[in-house]
């Protein structure tokens, strides 16, 4: 009894602590906030008034918070140095300068960053030395980079030599990052270049052949062009690279040179198209035949062709006159884009042949079924079809193109069979022998504790009924209870590392200023990817939303999914798009694209419009047509805060190791009020299921993906919000979709990838990291019914086992690193078989007290470990996220905790055992991809996106 | 005799409808010594019959007021006959109530009671006390109380289905209920009336259309709560049809009432005043209301209460404040909230001096208050709608005149400091060199400008939040705008957007600045004609200077 009491009485004050934790970190925000804003009071009066004695004693106080500040106004603004200097006096009295730079020789890499950064506005000519000396001992990169934007920023030539120093034998990252910031480089820039010019040294050369790309003057463009042609290749890529951008008509003679490196011929033949008109076309004919730069060559005509339309006849006529059957290949594949125009407007659209014939030739039948499908013309269509014909016998993937996306008056004519279709030729998720191999498993581990009891039992009082009963329940709550506390241990575990990982993380952001952010070559470039179906009613609103997000370089890519209403004209009219040949830098095989636009008003913005094939279809699209380093993939309901982009990649800069994977917070956006695509206020729902969920996404995101991702073992990155490298989702493929290699269509594709790229990375032996970002939020809408809740559950959990299924190798394999050894058998001992314990285990608990069966004492042992555990890791979650994720007022804490008591009766039963209902289907039902024609509720996904839905 | 029943107190009913219809109509008549009081004479139809019943009782001549609760046509179109049948008192009505009857009849001899109750005698010292009623729709708005018999005549309140006045309460509640469904779908919980009521203390409500209520007052306030009266299923079909069409058109009435109240303190917002004032010149003369005033009282310093104590603090505060000028307000004043940190009265019958005295004795209140955490000034702006002049009231836009004034005072109080009042365009101010409003995100740059711009003598507002951008621009009309392309719930570019797009606010210069300054961003500031775009960290006097560059082209632009 006693021991009961005990482990219950312990629970509660444990809970208690964490209440009165969270309280007081509450307050504690306050107090911060407060002491944040007397400094900045005290700032604005030493530089506007001359007032510095209040500075001073806050200064001596808190050093380095004052100093944060003091260098995030003078991001700003900037003021006299009459003004300035007192400040910066006042600062050097403190000694912080010393620490600092005694900071930057500590064997911890965080605390060499911290100072790296904190510095800044303290250095001039007096420390620039230490500066330079530590930039050339450091080995971290990202170290690295925040010392060369303290020495760019200094002006100094002494910094320009160091970094210049620095360049030497560097990685290809630091080499380009330093090079984009150089190109923002002082006006002292010229003068230390030109003191310089006659140097021999690489990284001499390389720093000022990038800074030639800010500053224009006769000699610097001498100097590119006399190292255009140098033979180191970093020197010769700077040279091209400033050359391309300032002075292309250095590089045009070039393309014509066969001797010229291939790399600085692709270059030059573009910067030739750009420049020349007209254009020699038959000296531009033998680049069609050369092989090494065909592609380049095409791309460039077509820029050429769209630059100047009255060429167009020119280059048509051209064709038709040339002989090599390169050559005329070449030229058609340029028109190609242009096709639809050239067959509608000209008199004799028979001269389009050879462009059709070389289209389908070389595989890019999309341009072709698109126009077909959206013409009216019989003449123009009966021609089309005559030229197609021959081909559907002898190109086979052109036939099942034409099968899958061609209308079905098209089809019948040329006498294709619509059960062609690829889509009907998917693999269902789960073969017979996954399905049955997956039973096997379940059900002998399901049978171990079954069996275990039965032993337990064997020989034991046979006959006597109420006995044996008793004793299964004893033997059953005692393994129930075990799962209970090592889960919750587990948890608590997680929890553990999510807390240092949080602190981390805030810690990191309070020293990042936007102005450092803000520099090029610091943040790599994102292409944010918004899938839209039907989406005519928000879609403006969300782009804008989209457009507006503060991050230095990137680009949205909305992808139309082949909409049924309007999506697409309101988004031609709002953004006034016109139409673009672009050119494709991927070839992820997906649903034929109809158009790409652009919008004159906006540069950011690019409009994919395409035939339907379901999110990771579109997703896949907007990954070729993405020009940036990282793809971010959201869904089309998701409400991003303006500096959500900055948070993620904030922790990409953290580290030299390579972040293949970045995840988002999810919140829901239920309660909120959203006003033009832009969060207004944050609210809790007044909806009670919407409120469970909040609690519930708060504790899985900490406690979950924070804390695997602290220990590198993270795999569920949201669809609604996740940021992916865009070379590594290349290499495996792209998300999985029913087109190409996959053949195949899951619930959960954004786990999915995620599991793909990390079973890349251990396949191939790389250091890899795939992290949270536990302050970078994205509002999303979860379903407010039961019934929504339970579909979307559903999906989940069916995708986890499908992924679980396929993946089953990283199980266990030391090759995957944590993923393998930790996160894939939690997630089969506590996400697979633990809801079927659950399943039972609540109602037994139950049953087993009421009946008198369970003593009472067991049972309060029993309701500490499930319940107040779960409370208490519920209140530390809540407790952890309002340290930076999100911050509620007092009635709503107290209505979440609340909810976190209540959760425990119902709703978490509940959630697990949509999760037995689930496996459970998938094991006896043979669930194809037709089972993901999921309509008629809120596309919601945490796990799997359902944005985009597949045509039925 | 048949139609007139006998109350008791020398109170008669006069029924010339005679139960004809599905509630009564009745007039009522009060009598002392050798004086009377007509109460509600009814339409011109039921002319004959009142007149035929009232001789029974009275000769027209003794009758010394007429009195109307209502102020519909019915009510006012039988006026001019019984004053050709002999009536030589008074008739007594609320100022709508006037309008109408004029249009009737030339010169009558009727006042209208303006705002406060007022008290007539009757015979030897009977009071008859009338109270005005405000905002019940469509029904008028005066009760008249009979102290001495403790009757309240309630005019169409109070009305109910039907006419046995021998129903238990039961019936009763479910008549009045219908009844009040069917002519005053939205009345809501009016705890003001309730209040009112309860106030003056009854013992018998005397409605014009139903019957009288003898000691059952808690009964007929049980109307303005929406409780529910029970007995449904007493209800014919017609009625449970009538009740589904009432429940449509009140949620109708609740969808328009959201769009027309202001979230934070539940009053009635700026397009609820416009309308008000747009229908008040519908329904009457410029005359009538020449001596009504608009006071303007603004919350002094919402910036510095935001940044001392976060962004809700400003809210809680207005909803405090809203809640003390409500507490105060006198009953002929109309409440209303506008955009930003501003409330409207509307003084019915002050002229302009009342009102300053009045304002006056609020902005010291206010400032006396100890309802507050930190101390709060309001500064008031006074319109008097006779200063308008007639040119402005006849071309039908009372609204646009009124705010047009009201901004430039509003304007006006800006230079004036905190805690004055401006009530004349004409004040002479220290002139400073220009007005600038910046729009800027991060609380403390914005701070910093703002003390940078204000040294310089320009005269700075700022915004930290994208949708409140174009209001203010529009109240403080600046020489020039300033704002960072990052901005919370509207970007830089989208402000720039809606500038252009109104005509008042389109050549203001516009000086964009940012970190992200980039081929792309520069491009869409260029297309949208904003000359000026500055890369930070910003050089303060270069900001400085080029705001004194634009404002003095602007100027020699308007003076060659």
């Amino acid at each position: 009894m006693s021991t009961a009491l005990l482990i219950f009485s312990f629970f509660l004050f444990a809970n208690l602590v964490a209440l009165l934790f969270l309280f007081i970190g509450k307050a504690r925000g306050r107090a911060v906030h407060k002491r944040v804003q007397l400094i900045r009071g005290a700032l604005s009066d030493a530089v506007l008034l001359g007032n510095i004695d209040r500075l001073k004693t806050l200064v001596s106080l808190h050093p380095e918070e004052a100093l944060l500040l003091w260098r995030d106004m003078r991001a700003s603004l900037t003021f006299n140095a009459a003004a300035m200097e007192p400040v910066q006096e006042i600062f050097r009295a403190t000694g912080i300068e010393q620490r600092l730079i005694r900071l930057l020789h500590s064997p911890s890499a965080f605390k060499r960053y911290r100072a790296a950064l904190v510095i800044r506005p303290l250095v001039s000519r007096s420390n620039i030395d230490e500066i330079i000396k530590s930039l050339e001992r450091e080995k971290r990169e990202f170290i690295r980079l925040a010392l060369v934007k303290n020495l760019v920023d200094s002006g100094e030539q002494k910094a320009l030599d160091g970094i210049a120093r620095s360049l030497d034998r560097c990685s290809l990252g630091y080499f380009k990052s330093v090079r984009a910031m150089l190109a923002s480089a002082g006006p002292r820039f010229i003068g230390w270049a030109h003191s310089r010019a006659f140097s021999e040294d690489a990284g001499v050369k390389i720093a000022i052949l990038a800074g030639a790309k800010a500053h224009v003057t006769k000699w610097l463009k001498d100097y590119v062009k006399s190292h255009i042609e140098h033979d180191d290749p970093r020197i010769r890529s700077t040279a091209l690279e400033s050359a391309e951008s300032v002075y292309p008509e250095l590089l045009a003679e070039l393309a014509y040179e066969p001797a010229t490196d291939t790399v600085s011929r692709r270059v030059a033949i573009r910067c030739l198209t750009r420049i020349s008109y007209p254009l020699d076309l038959e000296g531009f004919y033998p680049l069609f035949i050369d092989p090494s730069v065909q592609d380049v060559a095409i791309e460039a005509l077509a820029n050429y062709v769209s630059l100047h339309p009255e060429e167009l006849e020119r280059t048509v006529d051209g064709m038709h006159a040339a002989d090599d059957p390169d050559i005329r290949r070449g030229l058609a594949l340029a028109l190609s884009q242009r096709l639809p125009y050239l067959l509608v407007s000209s008199e004799d659209p028979s001269r389009c042949k050879p462009i059709v014939e070389g289209m389908i030739e070389a595989g890019k039948s999309a341009v072709i079924i698109a126009f077909l499908n959206a013409n009216h013309n019989a003449a123009t269509e009966d021609l089309v079809l005559k030229w197609l014909k021959p081909y559907l016998e002898t190109q086979l993937a052109f036939r099942s193109e034409c099968a899958a996306y061609l209308n079905k008056e098209l089809r019948d004519t040329l006498g294709i069979e619509a059960h062609e279709r690829p889509k009907s030729t998917r693999k269902i998720p789960l073969t017979k022998a996954d399905r049955i191999g997956l039973s096997a498993v379940l059900a002998l581990i399901i049978l171990i504790p079954i069996a275990g009891i039965a032993l337990g039992l064997s020989g034991a009082t046979i006959g006597r009924t109420w006995i044996v009963a008793r004793e299964v329940f004893r033997q059953f709550t005692w393994w129930f209870g075990f799962y209970a506390i090592s889960l919750n241990g587990i948890y608590i575990l997680l929890l553990v590392f999510a807390r240092n990982k949080l602190m981390a993380q805030a810690a990191n952001w309070r020293l990042l200023d936007k102005e450092y952010l803000f520099t090029p070559g610091i943040l790599p470039s994102i292409s944010i990817l918004a899938p839209a179906y039907n989406e005519e009613k928000t879609v403006v609103q969300s782009v804008h939303s989209l457009l507006t997000l503060e991050y230095p370089d990137f680009q949205v890519i909305v992808i139309n999914d082949g909409s049924a209403d309007n999506t697409m004209d309101i988004l031609m009219r709002e953004f006034e798009l016109e139409r673009i040949d672009p050119a494709m830098s991927a070839m992820l095989p997906t649903a034929p694209i109809r158009g790409v636009y652009r919008s004159p008003r906006n540069a950011k913005l690019l409009v994919i419009d395409k035939e339907n094939g379901g999110k990771a279809d579109a997703l896949n699209t907007g990954i070729n047509l993405a020009r940036c380093e990282y793809v971010c993939s959201i869904d089309s309901d998701s409400l991003l805060e303006p500096d959500a982009l900055l948070r993620m990649t904030a922790e990409i800069i953290t580290s030299d190791r390579e972040t293949i994977a970045v995840g988002g917070n999810i919140l829901p956006v239920n309660g909120c009020t959203v006003e033009r695509g832009m969060l207004q206020t944050i609210a809790l729902s007044n909806n009670a299921l919407a409120g469970l969920q909040t609690i519930e996404y708060l504790r899985s995101f900490i406690a979950g993906r924070l804390g695997w991702s602290s220990v590198n073992a993270l795999l569920i990155i949201s669809g609604a919000f996740g940021l992916f490298r865009r070379d590594r989702v290349l290499e495996i493929g792209g998300y999985m979709t029913g087109h190409g290699e996959f053949n195949r269509d899951t619930v959960g594709e954004d786990m999915e990838l995620v599991v793909r790229l990390v079973r890349r990375m251990g396949d191939m032996g790389r250091k890899y990291r795939v992290c949270y970002a536990s302050s970078a939020n994205c509002w999303t809408e979860v379903p407010e019914d039961l019934r929504g809740l339970y579909k979307q559950r559903d999906r989940w959990h069916r995708g986890l086992v499908e992924i679980m299924t396929w993946h089953r190798k990283m199980l266990f394999n030391p090759k995957y690193g944590s993923a393998g050894l930790l996160a894939f058998p939690y997630f089969l001992v506590f996400e697979l078989i633990g809801p079927f314990y659950e399943f039972v285990g609540y109602p037994l608990l139950i049953i087993g007290f009421v009946t008198g069966a369970l003593h009472w004492h067991i049972f309060a042992i029993m309701f500490s470990a499930v319940l107040l555990f779960g409370l208490l890791i519920s209140i530390i979650s809540l407790g952890l996220s309002e340290r930076g994720i999100v911050y509620f007022r007092y009635k709503e804490l107290a209505s979440l905790l609340g909810y976190s008591i209540v959760e425990n009766f119902g709703f978490r039963q509940l959630m697990g055992w949509s999760r037995v209902f689930a496996s459970v289907g998938l094991l006896f039902k043979n669930k194809g991809w037709q089972k993901l024609e999921r309509k008629g509720f809120s596309p919601v996904s945490t796990l799997g996106g359902a944005a985009a839905l597949p045509k039925p | 005799m048949k139609g007139i029943r006998d109350l008791g107190h020398g109170i008669f009913s006069i029924d010339a409808a005679e139960k004809s219809r599905p509630f009564p109509r009745y007039s009522y008549l009060v009598v002392e010594g050798d004086q009377g009081a007509l109460i509600d004479p009814g339409p011109v139809e039921d002319f004959a019959t009142t007149q035929e019943l009232l001789l029974s009782l009275l000769p027209v001549e003794r009758i010394a007021f007429i009195i109307l609760t209502g102020d519909t046509p019915d009510a006012c179109s039988s006026l001019p006959l019984w004053k050709a049948s002999g009536f030589a008192g008074t008739m007594r009505m609320n100022r709508k109530a006037l309008f109408l009857a004029r249009y009737y009849g030339e010169g009558m001899a009727a006042l209208s009671i303006a705002g406060e109750d007022e008290s007539l005698e009757l015979g030897q010292g009977r009071q008859l006390r009338l109270i005005n009623v405000p905002g019940i729709p469509t029904a008028g708005s005066l009760f008249c109380f009979d102290a001495q018999s403790g009757s309240l005549f309630t005019g169409m309140l109070f009305g109910s289905m039907g006419s046995q006045d021998d129903a238990d309460d039961e019936l009763i509640r479910e008549q009045l209920r219908l009844y009040h469904e069917l002519m005053f779908p939205r009345l809501g919980a009016r705890a003001d009336i309730r209040e009112l009521i309860h106030g003056i203390g009854p013992s018998m409500l005397l409605p014009r259309n139903g019957v009288p209520l003898v000691n059952r007052l808690a009964l007929a306030s049980a109307v303005f709560t929406g409780d529910d009266c029970g007995g449904g299923e007493a209800l014919s079909e017609l009625a449970r049809i009538k009740t589904e069409n009432l429940e449509l058109k009140k949620s109708i009435i609740q969808a328009n009432e959201d769009q027309l109240k202001d979230p934070v303190t539940g009053f009635y917002n700026e397009f609820f005043f416009e309308e008000y004032l747009e229908s008040m010149l519908m329904s009457s003369e410029p005359a009538d209301f020449h001596g009504d005033t608009v006071a303007f009282v603004r919350l002094d310093g919402i910036q510095s209460l935001n940044r001392k104590f976060g962004a809700k603090s400003g809210d809680t505060t207005l909803k405090g404040l809203g809640q003390l000028l409500f507490e105060t307000k006198r009953s002929n004043a109309l409440l209303f909230r506008m955009n930003g940190p501003l409330f409207a009265y509307y003084l019915q019958g002050s002229d302009k001096e009342t009102a300053i005295a009045y304002i006056q004795g609020i902005k010291d209140y206010i400032e006396g208050s100890e309802d507050f955490v930190d101390k709060v000034t309001v500064s008031a702006a006074i319109v008097g709608l006779g200063e308008l002049g007639d040119t402005l009231l006849d071309s039908g836009k009372l609204y646009s005149s009124v705010m047009k004034v009201g901004k430039e005072r509003l304007r006006l109080l800006d230079k004036m400091g905190a805690n004055s009042i401006c009530s004349d365009s004409a004040i002479t101010l220290r002139r400073s060199s220009g007005t600038v409003l910046l729009i800027e995100g991060n609380a403390f740059e914005a701070d910093l400008l703002r003390r940078i711009l204000e040294r310089q003598g320009y005269e700075t507002h700022v915004v930290t939040k994208g949708s409140e951008a174009i209001a203010q621009a529009d109240l403080h009309r600046p020489d020039v705008v300033i704002s960072e392309i990052f901005i919370p719930q509207m970007d830089g570019f989208q402000i720039r957007q809606r500038l252009r797009e109104s005509p008042d606010l389109k050549n203001i210069p516009f000086i964009l600045m940012s970190r992200d300054k980039n081929e792309a961003s520069v491009q869409k500031a260029l297309n949208l004609g904003i000359k000026h775009f500055y890369k930070k960290p910003i050089l303060a006097i270069e900001l400085a200077g080029i705001i004194r560059l634009l404002i003095d082209e602007s100027a020699e632009e308007r003076h060659p």
